[in-house]
């Protein structure tokens, strides 16, 4: 694959786990000054733990849009099947 | 919502012994490529008391963050063979479904001797072939599955093959099996098979096994968080330990010598297979 490419998914991961990071900070911050009961608090945490799960799900996506694009079959079926694992586990959490 | 029956106060203290712990996982996944579940499960279970579904809920958040981190920070050095990466984690993600066929196969206890002895195995392997490098001609085509990278420690660009694509597969496929049933990421198992027999590199062995387990963990982790088997509290500290413990890690880690990282890699399994027996008797 391009080297852009991969450099630009390796941003994806960056800016997800900066993001995360930075809501699970201050969420956990606020559950020691405000109590674990707080709205802010739990809603920061589930933020950060949504954007952190949501990060590597992201990252295969946008691989096999990558690979698709470069019509590069084989990857794209293979970053396609992995999605789909993914999206087989969001299933079963919600089912 | 968190399942109220395993749910725990969040303690300052507790938060920082879990970031603490998260800052070891975060090193090791930067230097070696691993989640570091196969410490942080029993470092939880047994030395702070939590319930294990609490523990390898933490865990898995702890494997994303690291994954994650390490990936962000090697990218655009070419060290992670995304290619490589992907075929082995649709092998992972099978032996992972499929891990329940093999829990009614054998006892949890077979399972962990026959854990222990794959990862001794592995470590003499990986001594005796300390001084040996997956590092060819660079005029040599990579082919399919390889790549070149760019080596911070010797300051060469560094072609290499990938060999033995059937065990790469079956040893993810066995990895992926491993995960479910013992609450791993599998790290520890790909990163010496894909560096001892498989042609290659250390450093893209240890990068692209981080970001296979990133994708392994979640699969897991998304499950357990509508479970509410994961803590908030408890995995915002973890988390937070991860980012510390990886910046060391990739600072460090690039200018070390793959000697030093295969040597580290030994212990680490050393460790595991007497932690295995250890934990069932």
């Amino acid at each position: 694959m391009d080297d852009r490419i991969e450099e630009r998914l390796g941003r994806v991961l960056g800016v997800g786990i900066t993001v995360s990071s930075a809501a699970l900070a201050v969420g956990l911050a606020l559950t020691f000054v405000l109590g674990p009961a707080h709205p802010a608090a739990r809603a920061l945490l589930d933020v950060g733990l949504v954007v952190l799960m949501a990060t590597p799900v992201a990252r295969v996506a946008a691989s096999a849009v990558a690979f698709t694009w470069e019509r590069d079959w084989l990857f794209a079926g293979l970053a396609t099947t992995v999605f789909f694992v993914l999206m087989g586990s969001v299933y079963v959490a919600l089912g | 919502m968190v399942d109220p029956a395993i749910a725990v106060d969040v303690t300052l203290v507790l938060a920082a012994l879990v970031a603490g712990a998260g800052a070891i996982a975060g090193a090791l996944g930067a230097l070696l490529g691993l989640g570091g579940g196969v410490f942080l499960v029993p470092f939880l279970v047994i030395g702070l008391h939590l319930p294990m579904r609490l523990a390898v809920g933490v865990s898995l958040t702890t494997v994303i963050a690291t994954s994650s981190a390490v990936s962000a920070g090697t990218a655009g050095r070419q060290l992670i063979n995304l290619k490589l990466g992907l075929l082995l984690e649709v092998a992972t993600a099978a032996g992972g479904l499929l891990g329940g066929v093999t829990a009614v196969a054998l006892s949890p206890r077979t399972l962990a001797w026959l854990f222990s002895l794959v990862t001794g195995g592995i470590a003499v392997v990986t001594l005796a072939r300390l001084h040996r490098r997956n590092i060819l001609e660079p005029s040599v085509d990579p082919g399919r599955w390889g790549g070149r990278f760019h080596d911070e420690d010797t300051g060469e660009t560094v072609t290499y093959r990938v060999r033995r694509l059937p065990l790469a597969l079956t040893g993810s496929f066995l990895a992926g099996n491993l995960s479910t049933l013992l609450g791993i990421g599998g790290g520890v198992i790909k990163v010496p098979m894909l560096n001892a027999w498989c042609g290659v590199p250390m450093r893209v062995a240890a990068a692209t096994s981080a970001f296979m387990i990133g994708v392994t963990a979640t699969s897991g982790a998304i499950v357990y968080y509508g479970q509410g088997a994961i803590l908030p509290g408890l995995a915002a500290a973890a988390v937070l330990g991860v980012q510390v413990g990886s910046w060391f890690g990739l600072r460090f880690g690039g200018r070390s010598r793959v000697r030093e990282l295969k040597l580290l890699m030994a212990i680490v399994l050393v460790v595991v297979s007497v932690l295995m027996v250890w934990r069932v008797g």
